[in-house]
């Protein structure tokens, strides 16, 4: 079917590109995480390339030459000096290089902010996996690029790490949001969870919690947890927050609390 | 700064005909089309709500993982298409 795009605003404030400083550094599940991104390991390249198992987690594989030239390079930026070619291709393949015999491949893929390493072989004519020829082959065959199992891993990654951060967090930007006078904005989890706004006005009798987030940016399922975690019982929509109109892609819900729900 | 939604080409002409039509952006009328969504799923809404709760009270981390992934194959299946069919992201 054909489609079309529409481009909707959100605001910059809202997200915050940056992953927190806690997680920059560490891995989570397939997942090493950077300031703006995170890298990972095709299945097929884990298996076929790196000798490891295709679910193996990143600190499993952390000693490998070329993981280690993957972390060094690609944890300041996405791409490298030059492209595999003659690969054509999109994104852009890009070759990382550690001394003089390892090399590997990687693309960026900024809707999800994610580096990832598709293929490793060594820079020597006549090695069954030199480099270049068998990238080309991968390329040819269309099992260079990521597939459907490689993003299950990573969103099934992402959704693990904002399930155990929902718990401890939103109980805590409760208390910061209604002691902040207007809008709290945050993130749960993250860049690897939800960034919401949140704003608490206080009545003499009752207290209104509401919470807005973009419905392009999180799912449902972490929206409506999201909203559990900080209260469990009864949210409506509502059009807009207590001290400002909605953005385009913005939904917000609200929770009216006794006091003795408080 | 922007984020691109994919939707059905006759969709998204009609929608730009109804916004133009009433002066406004697309994306406004289909932020207001999400809300009136979510406004005429409130049983739906309701439900998968008290489940995110009860899994937050009673259930175990993986249980309320598996509630949160949900969607990952479907997301992943649009992930993985787009990447492939060469879409670049207009940011």
């Amino acid at each position: 079917m054909a489609t079309a795009e529409t481009v909707l605003c959100r605001s910059r404030m809202v997200r915050s590109m940056d992953r927190p400083e806690s997680l920059v550094g560490h891995t989570v599940g397939g997942n090493y995480v950077c300031k703006g991104w995170e890298l990972r390991v095709t299945k097929r390249c884990l298996e076929d390339d790196l000798n490891a198992d295709d679910d193996a987690p990143f600190d499993s594989i952390l000693g490998l030459h070329v993981v280690k030239a993957f972390v060094k390079d690609r944890q300041g930026v996405t791409y490298g000096t030059r492209q595999v070619s003659p690969i054509e291709c999109r994104p852009e393949v890009w070759v990382l290089a550690q001394g003089d015999r390892h090399r590997g491949a990687t693309i960026y893929d900024p809707e999800q902010e994610i580096v990832w390493l598709i293929a490793y072989g060594k820079h020597e004519s006549g090695s069954p996996k030199e480099f270049f020829p068998y990238c080309k082959g991968l390329a040819k065959k269309g099992t260079l690029l990521p597939t459907e199992e490689d993003y299950e891993g990573l969103l099934a990654d992402r959704g693990g790490h904002f399930a155990e951060a929902v718990r401890i967090e939103a109980p805590m930007l409760l208390l910061v949001a209604s002691r902040t006078e207007g809008e709290h904005r945050c993130t749960v989890g993250g860049s690897l969870g939800a960034g919401l706004c949140v704003e608490v006005s206080t009545a003499p009798d009752a207290t209104a919690i509401t919470v807005a987030f973009f419905a392009t940016e999180v799912e449902w399922e972490q929206g409506l947890t999201l909203l559990a975690a900080i209260n469990p019982g009864k949210w409506d929509p509502v059009p807009r927050m207590p001290s400002r109109d909605l953005e385009d892609g913005e939904v917000a819900f609200t929770i009216m609390l006794e006091k003795e729900e408080l | 700064m922007t984020t691109v939604v994919r939707i059905p080409e006759e969709t998204h002409e009609e929608v730009a005909r109804i916004a133009a039509f009433r002066g406004e952006q697309p994306g406004h009328l289909i932020a207001e089309a999400w809300r009136e969504y979510i406004a005429n799923h409130r049983a739906e809404f309701a439900a998968d709500l008290e489940q995110a709760a009860k899994l937050l009270r009673d259930g175990t981390l993986e249980e309320l993982t598996a509630f949160v992934n949900r969607s990952v194959p479907a997301r992943a299946k649009r992930a993985a298409a787009r990447l492939a069919n060469g879409t670049e992201d207009p940011e």
